[in-house]
């Protein structure tokens, strides 16, 4: 995106979309998570025909990259995610979404975009010739391929915003969202880091570990916020 | 850019009441003569307060928004900075950026901006950038923003990227560090 100022909750929705659509290896498996994607899609479960919610779809992809935390972790942000994806898109969009993404994650032979090898999700404020949200170009279905620097294919799935408005609020947006008929399980990808922190401790480290938190307490929510940063 | 700060109401006729529109022109006009195959767009009607690199089929553009460039506690320094700072993303070798690897990542976005980037605008434009003087002035805007964390100095390392902490990234621009040398992506958000 090259935003010049970090936005958390942008990058948190950016991100894991990149790695779902990415063709890094699976920590637990052999397939790619965009090869494990397709699988999935063409195999098991059309999420992308109307039958499905965008808002739900989301939710689901992106935990089964983190392995169950909700994202944007902040919640007031998560809402007014949910809540444009689930109301205040333009049918257009999302017709435009399903379509990108449907040519990515089908077969090759309907589109050449279902070989690219992975797929980047972007934001940008710009006038648009709906006088609202497109995606990039103007709401079209077909995604453009692109080549990066090793030779790679890849597409970039761009949401255009409008208007000069923060997102609107929706404090009783449902948080998960409620699932759609015939949801089949997205391969869970990661352990949630907190479980695999345990897993991998030995037996000393625990002992160790639990000495430390009797003597030293309860930490404080700084201190333990840097704790996890520094360990990315 | 969907979750960032805007500028309110009235900064933003404050500053449209100065001169602030024909010094943004001037800025750009020299850019666009330093860097003449990228387009530059001053979007003054969105008030969001960021700026953004973008590349879409081979057109490669650099966007000011009106946050940032009205914003009252910017001036010429800091503008001409984080425009060199955005056709970094484009220009700058290096690691990539996560969102698109058409893109370098913001460390080294960074360094070539305070490297390359400011040389090529004083030799093809005459344009000059007093670094600290920039730095001084985003350090208004970013330190609400980005608040330092105290408790210990963290080094700047040559492994991982700066970029998502305001006072190592002010740190690194002053001292104009090399950014990490990953061939891929040295930045995580999730």
């Amino acid at each position: 995106m090259g935003g010049f100022i970090n936005s958390q909750a942008d990058n948190e929705i950016c991100e894991v979309l990149n790695k779902r659509f990415s063709d890094q290896t699976i920590p637990s498996g052999g397939q790619t998570y965009i090869g494990a994607l397709r699988d999935h899609f063409q195999n098991k479960e059309n999420f992308l025909n109307g039958g499905h919610h965008l808002h739900r779809v989301f939710h689901r992809l992106a935990t089964s990259v983190t392995g169950g935390t909700s994202v944007p972790k902040v919640a007031k942000s998560r809402f007014r995610w949910l809540f444009l994806l689930r109301k205040n898109l333009p049918a257009a969009v999302t017709t435009a979404i399903r379509g990108q993404l449907t040519a990515i994650l089908g077969p090759p032979a309907t589109h050449p975009a279902g070989a690219v090898d992975y797929v980047t999700f972007l934001t940008r404020h710009v006038p648009t010739g709906t006088g609202t949200f497109e995606l990039w170009s103007q709401n079209s279905t077909v995604p453009v391929i692109y080549t990066d620097a090793n030779g790679k294919k890849y597409c970039k799935i761009v949401l255009e915003c409008n208007t000069d408005a923060p997102l609107a609020d929706n404090p009783n947006e449902p948080d998960p969202p409620t699932p759609d008929g015939g949801e089949t399980n997205i391969t869970a990808t990661t352990i949630p880091a907190a479980k695999k922190t345990k897993a991998k401790k030995s037996s000393s480290a625990k002992k160790s570990s639990a000495k430390k938190k009797k003597a030293a307490g309860k930490k404080t929510a700084g201190k333990k916020a840097k704790k996890g940063k520094s360990r990315r | 850019m969907l979750f960032s700060g805007r500028l309110s109401e009235q900064e933003v006729r404050e500053a449209k009441r100065t001169n602030r529109q024909s010094v943004l022109e001037i800025i750009l006009d020299d850019f666009r003569k330093a860097f003449p195959n990228l387009t530059f767009e001053l979007q003054l009607d969105f008030t969001i307060i960021n700026a953004q690199a973008i590349k879409l089929e081979d057109k490669s553009t650099v966007t000011l928004y009106g946050g940032l460039a009205l914003h009252p506690r910017l001036g010429a320094n800091s503008l001409t900075f984080i425009l060199l700072h955005e056709v970094g993303h484009h220009l700058a070798t290096g690691c990539r950026s996560g969102r698109d690897p058409s893109l370098a990542c913001e460390c080294a976005s960074d360094c070539w901006a305070a490297t390359a980037g400011m040389n090529t605008l004083l030799e093809k434009s005459g344009r000059s950038l007093q670094m600290r003087t920039a730095l001084e002035e985003l350090n208004r805007l970013m330190s609400p923003i980005q608040p330092e964390k105290g408790g210990y100095t963290k080094r700047i390392a040559s492994s991982a990227c700066w970029a998502t902490e305001w006072h190592l990234r002010r740190r690194a621009l002053l001292e104009q560090a090399q950014s990490p040398t990953n061939s891929g992506c040295c930045i995580t958000y999730i």
